[in-house]
């Protein structure tokens, strides 16, 4: 604005070009603007900016926000663009609540415009939510996002949508497939509102991403009388998946899913997820993902794509946990196998002792060629076993790996103990990085204890902290 | 490497400019007067000044010539076997992408009459990204503004009657509120 000032043909008394701008060039510069409510105000400007037809009805991208539905739907019926770009509707809660039949009426005229992407977002918490509202088929559209709290909706009884690749549906409460027959080309799928369902199926030929999101925790009675929730998948075309879940449910899922690679599930309630056989404690997974990745080979220029595996574990102390299942049942539940990678991090709230399960977990996937493992931060001397000592002959036989690296190894007893088994049972080993526990002093006994160890194998590479450890 | 097909424009007020075809071409205009043949002795653009013209050139320039390289970096990621080289050509992608969002961004940084005279000429020549830059640029100088203020800045005479003017935000309460 400032900048404008300077210069004799902009601002105050220059000369009005703008307004001898072509109508097609208006319509641009109103497009622009990003808000529909924003171009209609400029009709108010002079007379060459109102005409009979004001600008903003004429253009190809609508945005509606914080109006309420009659106004909107007044709105549409003037607007002219009967092929619209995108059309954006967000309709703020109201006090008493939107009908549904109102949702419905919005929808039809918002169809009417046959927009090629259509955001329709209503807030607050619905009147009458067991009553569904009716989703017309946008045919046109390549993309909907419907946010609408808290209810379900109906299909009109015929049509599809035809050219829809991507649905994101938050808020919500209907299951899958009540419309994934009726959107052939749909590509991704985006639902945050499965929560309230026991089970869910998805079921399509040509979906290749999927997104399950709980948005709220529903709170249930009794976690221990509440059944896990089912997700049963099946995509013959799916490539990624992704499950982030609340609340106090665990969540099972089962794939028939041949193309699918990228995995992801992030467990952010209590009783997610439970595994392993460390009586009384139990493991929870807070997180766990495949993937294929670029991996560079020790001595090696050119990185290799290889399948990666990575989970993040913590303890837990909590009773509620019923279903536990081991880590090797966990892993085969996968769709996806020969992992080459394995990124494991354990963490702990009480000190839980983990190797007995993190042993299991190797017996599982002995065919990894890298192993990279971080230690919970803990300086409690027992965390890898409370009691007996690990045997150097666990029945571990790691054939595959090149590679381990170990964060945050405090060199306790049993990490000398982990460290042997290590070399014991990886006869391909090549290349060890050590990075020590903070604040542990490398002028100590130990340490010295652990460059013996390290030294000793003469035909691994072996870093601590960054440095090549040798002779 | 061949060299590459020059054309000849010639501005409202007479003036020659020597550029690559693929730069010119950026034009929808002047690419179907190609298209037609009618080329020879240079392409008159009769409602385009020099001045302009040049800037609009720069434009087009800089676009043809970074979607140039980024064909070419596509063509080596694609010829070259070995799927590691393909990184470095997506980050050279990356810094154009870059490159281009900040000379766009620096391009429109002009007073309103090169604005207005860009604008008319992207229009007349049909370069739709240079279009859309300069409406952008506009709708930048709009937005957050009561029409008070926007009369201000593009020098716009208010030629309503008070109670027209009254009619007409009744009418549009909806996009005041």
């Amino acid at each position: 604005m400032e900048e404008l000032q300077l210069h004799p043909g902009g601002g105050g008394g220059g000369k009005d070009r703008i307004s001898d701008l072509p109508d097609e060039v208006l319509l641009n510069v109103l497009s622009g603007l990003g808000s529909t409510a924003e171009a209609a105000r400029t009709s108010a400007l002079a007379r060459r900016w109102r005409r009979a037809r004001p600008l903003w009805t004429e253009l190809h991208v609508l945005v509606f926000r914080g109006l309420d539905p009659g106004t909107v739907r007044g709105l549409l019926a003037r607007a002219s663009h009967r092929q619209l770009a995108r059309l954006e509707i967000r309709v703020p809660g109201q006090a008493v609540g939107i009908a549904a039949a109102q949702i419905t009426s919005l929808l039809r005229a918002a169809e009417e415009h046959q927009p090629e992407e259509l955001i329709f977002e209503v807030g607050g918490v619905g009147a009458g939510a067991d009553d569904p509202f009716e989703l017309p088929c946008f045919a046109r559209a390549t993309s909907v996002d419907l946010q609408i709290w808290n209810r379900s909706f109906t299909l009109t009884p015929a049509g599809e949508f035809s050219n829809l690749r991507m649905l994101t549906l938050s808020l919500c409460t209907v299951s899958p497939n009540d419309f994934l027959s009726r959107c052939p080309q749909l590509q991704v799928l985006h639902m945050g509102c499965y929560w309230v369902f026991d089970f869910v199926t998805v079921s399509s030929a040509s979906l290749q991403e999927l997104i399950l999101r709980a948005d709220v925790p529903v709170p249930v009675d009794d976690p221990n009388n509440t059944p896990q929730q089912l997700v049963i998948v099946e995509a013959p075309a799916l490539e990624k998946f992704r499950l982030q879940s609340y609340g106090l449910r665990g969540v099972i899922t089962s794939f028939s899913a041949p193309m699918v690679d990228t995995l992801s599930f992030t467990f952010c309630s209590k009783a997610s997820r439970c595994i392993g056989f460390s009586w009384p404690w139990r493991w929870r997974v807070l997180s766990l993902s495949t993937a294929m990745g670029w991996v560079t080979r020790y001595g090696e220029a050119d990185a290799v794509r290889r399948r990666v595996l990575s989970m993040v574990i913590i303890d837990n102390d909590d009773g509620r946990c019923d279903a536990v299942r081991s880590f090797a049942e966990e892993i085969v539940r996968l769709p996806v196998n020969n992992f080459s990678v394995l990124k494991l991090e354990l963490r702990t709230n009480d000190g839980h002792a983990f190797g007995t399960d993190v042993l299991q977990l190797l017996k599982t996937l002995n065919t990894v060629q890298r192993l990279h493992l971080v230690l919970p931060p803990t300086n409690e001397r027992g965390y890898w076993s409370k009691k007996r000592e690990i045997k150097s002959n666990e029945g571990i036989s790691l054939i595959n790996l090149e590679e381990a690296e170990i964060e945050g190894l405090n060199v306790h007893d049993h990490d000398f103990d982990f460290m042997k088994l290590l070399f014991a049972s990886a006869p391909v080993l090549k290349v060890v990085r050590v990075t020590l526990f903070p604040g542990f002093s490398q002028s100590s006994q130990r340490y010295k204890q652990l460059c013996y160890l390290l030294w000793a194998k003469t035909w691994v590479k072996c870093f601590v902290n960054g440095r090549l450890e040798a002779l | 490497m061949a060299s590459p097909a020059m054309v000849t424009l010639i501005s409202s007020d007479d003036a020659r400019f020597e550029v690559t075809e693929a730069a010119a071409t950026m034009s929808q205009t002047i690419r179907h007067m190609i298209e037609d043949g009618c080329t020879d002795g240079g392409i008159p653009l009769p409602n385009v000044p020099a001045r302009t013209l040049a800037k609009v050139l720069e434009y087009c320039n800089k676009h043809a010539a970074a979607t140039a390289a980024e064909s070419s970096a596509a063509g080596g990621a694609a010829a070259g076997s070995d799927s590691g080289s393909s990184s470095s050509a997506d980050s050279a992608g990356k810094d154009d992408g870059v490159d281009l969002a900040s000379f766009d961004k620096a391009f429109v940084e002009v007073d309103t009459d090169t604005l207005y005279d860009l604008l008319l000429a992207a229009n007349y020549l049909d370069v739709k990204t240079l279009l859309d830059l300069c409406c952008q640029k506009v709708a930048d100088m709009i937005r957050g503004k009561t029409p008070e203020q926007i009369r201000q800045t593009f020098g716009i005479k208010n030629d309503f009657s008070p109670e027209e003017e009254e009619k007409i935000r009744k009418e549009n309460q909806w996009a005041f509120e």
